[in-house]
């Protein structure tokens, strides 16, 4: 007893990590042909991760290599339940492309467990560990539908540029051990001094970051990335991984490297803006809805980098509430366009939406309009908040900038609203989503304006995570 | 009384109602008459707020609650005079606006109905907020009906007209969000009382004058960004273009009121002659534009930019010019720049509607089309004379007040301005003057003049209602003024008082 309560910290983490193995076995034992058992396995084993995120107390274990704190729990539950919802939403999309096995779930599982472990690192090591661990789960999961020239291109894509990446975030972070002689993230925020070396290893670092994120310049991959696998995958590729590369993003940049911190957060606001401005300039001419997500995906990580510029508690708790009511937001949109049952959907597909399905109609339209910020939704918060800490900062000119861009890019949301609401439709007859994604989605719909109207709990959730 | 939640009923019975009516009316006389009869049912608590308000004493039937505790963002409602009689016009003018498209509208009529509905509630929301980030909330929500209004019962060009509608005003908006975040930071409050009383040096007035002008100036709309209204209007169902007329312009006056007046009062009175030009420019420059119409919509939609240049001069020009007597200079002219707001509120929605009642009958607006009008609907023609010479400000309806009262605040300023302002007197009468001779005198003009049905008995009601209003308000306006009369009284003291002194 007294030993397991030792592992307090990594319950949630050893359950996934058991997890993965059973419902390997289950798919297996079931031929690889009943993927729904699968699927449900997969599905009530995420519900127990979620228990024991919950459960798991606060903690550093392996002399802090693993750190269990409020900003881990947060995303380890954020991520369980996103791809517990990509899970829902993906299964009609990968049997229609014939994708459909055991192994998305499998790799679906290892992505997230890659998310815990980059959550909860103390140490460079860790960090990385869990990073690849990520990675790699999602280049094959691009690759997931074998027979596709355009996946297979897709993730070749994906893989070379992000071995780049991660090459230089690694040569970063051996620069880093270098000059602090640990590897711990305490100790090495705790002895480095700013110099040349460190300089360079913080923009080695944020390179390595930028890409994974999609940040101008290191976006290129991800229209690809999007576009290519079917949908079921993206809407993987487009939610859970945000939040481990928010996590590293505040264990590397803002926890470990504070010496830098003036220098790396201009690269940080160049990068930003850049986004900004490219993502919504270029996504105003998409024709394709994934590859539209994609680019408007990477104005939205220019938005939630200007928070993480502004820093502080409340610039950071401001960031991170805009990733989660991002992500919640994206899921969202993929599950609608999966729906429609179209293989790689051109944004044709959503004409007269509303007479084909008012209720999933109603849906995206809420969903459409947290995208845009308005309110009462939750997106409206989300942007109102970084404002906040941008003015706060001073820098009003970049919070100028960004709600020119917010306005730009309303334009091809309404698009998709005007699509949905005042076209005729290409063909006719009833959308039938099947009860479990409808459910869902009209939850995800709804959950933008509850959270959009009583955000208390999740602003102080946002807020203890850093806070202490 | 005021313990039941008076403004919190108002507000939020519309957006249920439209939000069931959306998802679950099934016939459209369903839809219909459970939006008409809303609409009425509003009428008695509008009614009760009006018996129990007590003009002069500050702001009523207060509710206060923390909304989003950790930035000091709270539920708080309240009116004074000036919301209140803007409160009533939204009253009063939504079921014109459910009527005018009762046959008009035949499909989707569920959302149509709904979109209505929840559109009422989000504009009395504006007029009741005491909380900036509240009144920003209804404000943006808003764009969200009125677009599908727009745009899935619109005419031909309804997508271009909505998209613009909405890029326009979200524009405009989002600085306004970014002067309300800068004021949050400076007061730590989003409350609007204390917005009032926070101290400003002038330059950070100006640059926040600048964010709210932003907002509003789109939504009155003044000239240069007036170009998204001729085209909503157009394209709009008549219930969409009588409520974006009679109500949503309205907004932009309220919230110079609410914000840029007394929020930034020296940057407002040092930008006052640029303001009260531009609206000169919008007086006789848009008048002039509305002369050269042909579509009978554009012409009224135009017209309603020149008319709404006297809300903005009534409220600017005072500030220009200083002197002894600045306070009751400035309530003169915010007290006509209101009742302009109002009487125009109920003639350009009466104008609306008879023009959707032509199209309705003869499916086209070219003002070409028609002429001798007269001779196949009498009662029409009778009404609509009424509407146009009420719109050029024929004395003995409300038209003639609020211009006279701008006019007389301007002459007491600068006598030229005044004369300039003056000209839509004259412009006003031509354009409408000329319109009516083309369409209503004369002969019947073609074999669709002479099918023409005159108004059936829901029309009857609606315009002959409007009617009642303009004649009542041109003879006796006494109840709206000593309705507004103390708050803008308080308004134009504080205002004229300025902050910048007091840092």
């Amino acid at each position: 007893m007294n030993a397991f309560a030792s592992w307090a910290p990594m319950y949630a983490e050893l359950l996934l990590a058991a997890l993965i193995p059973v419902v390997l076995l289950v798919d297996l034992a079931a031929g690889g042909r009943r993927q729904t058992l699968t699927r449900a396995v997969a599905l009530a084993g995420l519900v127990l991760v979620a228990w024991a995120g919950f459960e798991a107390s606060n903690g550093e274990m392996f002399g802090a290599s693993f750190v269990m704190d409020n900003l881990a729990r947060l995303l380890k539950l954020a991520g369980t339940l996103l791809t517990g919802m990509a899970f829902v939403y993906a299964t009609r999309d990968l049997k229609d492309a014939g994708a459909l096995r055991g192994e998305y779930y499998l790799l679906g599982l290892f992505a997230l467990l890659g998310v815990f472990v980059t959550a909860s690192a103390g140490s460079l090591l860790t960090l990385y560990l869990g990073l690849e661990l990520l990675a790699l789960a999602l280049y094959t999961l691009v690759a997931l539908q074998r027979d596709s020239a355009r996946a297979a291109e897709a993730a070749m894509k994906y893989f070379v540029l992000g071995a780049i990446g991660s090459g230089a975030m690694l040569y970063g972070i051996s620069l880093l051990y270098g000059l602090s002689g640990s590897l711990l993230l305490g100790e090495i925020a705790a002895q480095g001094e700013a110099g040349a070396g460190s300089y360079v290893a913080a923009a080695l670092v944020l390179a390595g970051v930028a890409f994974k994120l999609g940040a101008v310049p290191f976006h290129q991959w991800v229209p690809d990335a999007y576009q290519g696998p079917p949908l079921g995958v993206a809407v993987v590729l487009a939610t859970v991984p945000k939040l481990a590369y928010f996590a590293l993003i505040v264990r590397l940049m803002v926890d470990g490297l504070p010496v830098a911190q003036e220098q790396w957060n201009l690269l940080l606001i160049v990068m930003a803006v850049a986004s900004l401005a490219i993502g919504t300039i270029v996504a105003l001419s998409q024709t394709q809805a994934a590859r539209l997500f994609a680019w408007a995906a990477i104005a939205h990580v220019g938005f939630l980098l200007l928070g993480v510029a502004a820093g502080g508690v409340g610039g950071l708790s401001a960031a991170l509430f805009y990733t989660l009511v991002y992500i919640l937001m994206a899921a969202g949109a993929f599950g609608v366009v999966i729906a429609l049952e179209r293989q790689n959907a051109s944004l044709d597909s959503l004409r007269g939406l509303y007479r084909r399905h008012p209720g999933m109609a109603l849906t995206m339209l809420a969903i459409m309009l947290s995208l845009i910020g308005i309110p009462p939704l939750a997106g409206f918060l989300a942007k109102w908040q970084i404002l906040m800490v941008l003015v706060e900062r001073g820098m009003i000119a970049l919070a100028v900038v960004a709600v020119v861009f917010a306005v730009v890019a309303a334009y091809y949301y309404l698009r998709i609203i005007r699509l949905m609401f005042m076209e005729a439709p290409e063909e006719e007859g009833r959308v039938a989503p099947g009860w479990g994604a409808s459910l869902l989605l009209g939850a995800n719909g709804l959950a933008l304006l509850v959270l959009g109207i009583w955000p208390n709990a999740l602003l102080e959730l946002c807020r203890a995570a850093f806070a202490g | 009384m005021p313990d039941f939640g008076f403004l919190s009923f108002i507000i939020w019975l519309p957006v249920l109602v439209g939000l069931l009516i959306a998802g679950l009316a099934r016939s459209a006389a369903a839809a219909r008459w459970a939006c008409l009869g809303v609409s009425l049912l509003q009428w008695i608590p509008g009614l009760m707020l009006w018996r129990a308000f007590e003009p002069g004493g500050g702001y009523q039937f207060v509710e206060r609650q923390p909304w989003i505790g950790q930035f000091n963002v709270e539920y708080y409602l309240g009116v004074d005079g000036i919301a209140l009689a803007l409160i009533l016009l939204t009253l009063l003018l939504t079921p014109a606006a459910v009527a005018a498209g009762w046959r008009a509208i035949d499909r989707r009529t569920g959302l149509y109905y709904g979109a209505l509905l929840i559109q009422q509630g989000l504009m009395l929301g504006v007029f009741c907020s005491l909380d900036s980030l509240l009144f920003y909330v209804f404000w943006e929500f808003m764009l969200a009906p009125m677009f599908l209004i727009i745009g899935v019962w619109g005419g031909e060009r309804r997508i271009y007209a909505t998209v613009k509608f909405f890029l326009f005003t979200f524009l405009g908006s989002v600085f306004m969000l970014v002067s309300l975040v800068y004021l949050y930071l400076e007061s730590g409050s989003y409350a609007i009382p204390d917005l009032h009383g926070q101290p400003l040096s002038l330059p950070e007035q100006q640059w926040l004058f600048f964010g709210f002008l932003a907002a509003f100036a789109v939504k009155v709309p003044m000239w240069p960004v007036h170009t998204w209204l001729p085209d909503a209007h157009v394209e709009a169902p008549t219930g969409g273009s009588v409520i974006l007329a009679a109500i949503l312009l309205k907004m932009g006056g309220f919230g110079l009121l609410r914000f840029g007046l007394p929020v930034t009062p020296d940057a407002a009175a040092q930008f006052a002659p640029l303001v009260a030009g531009l609206s000169l420019v919008a007086i006789v420059y848009i008048a002039l534009v509305a002369l050269a119409q042909r579509d009978l919509k554009k012409l009224i939609a135009y017209s309603s930019v020149a008319h709404m240049g006297f809300v903005t001069l009534g409220m600017f020009i005072p500030l220009a010019g200083v002197g002894a007597e600045g306070e009751a200079l400035l309530a003169l002219g915010m007290g006509g720049g209101m009742v302009q707001m109002i009487s125009h509120g109920f003639i350009s929605a009466a104008l609306f509607m008879c023009v959707g009642i032509l199209y309705d009958r003869a499916h086209t607006r070219q003002i070409g089309d028609f002429g001798g009008v007269a001779n196949t609907m009498p009662i029409f023609a009778v009404l609509l004379v009424l509407f146009a010479l009420a719109n050029a400000g024929l004395p003995g309806t409300s038209g003639f007040i609020g211009e006279f009262l701008v006019i007389l605040a301007a002459f007491r300023v600068e006598p030229l301005v005044a004369l300039g302002a003056g000209t839509i007197l004259v412009l006003g009468a031509a354009y409408s003057l000329y319109m009516i001779k083309r369409v209503v005198f004369g002969d019947v003009a073609n074999d669709k003049v002479a099918a023409l049905k005159d108004l059936d008995l829901r029309e009857r009601v609606a315009l002959g209602g409007m009617a009642l209003f303009v004649v009542a308000l041109g003879f006796y306006p006494d109840p709206l003024v000593e309705l507004m009369e103390p708050s803008l009284d308080a308004l134009a003291r504080h205002v004229v008082a300025g902050k910048a002194g007091a840092l």
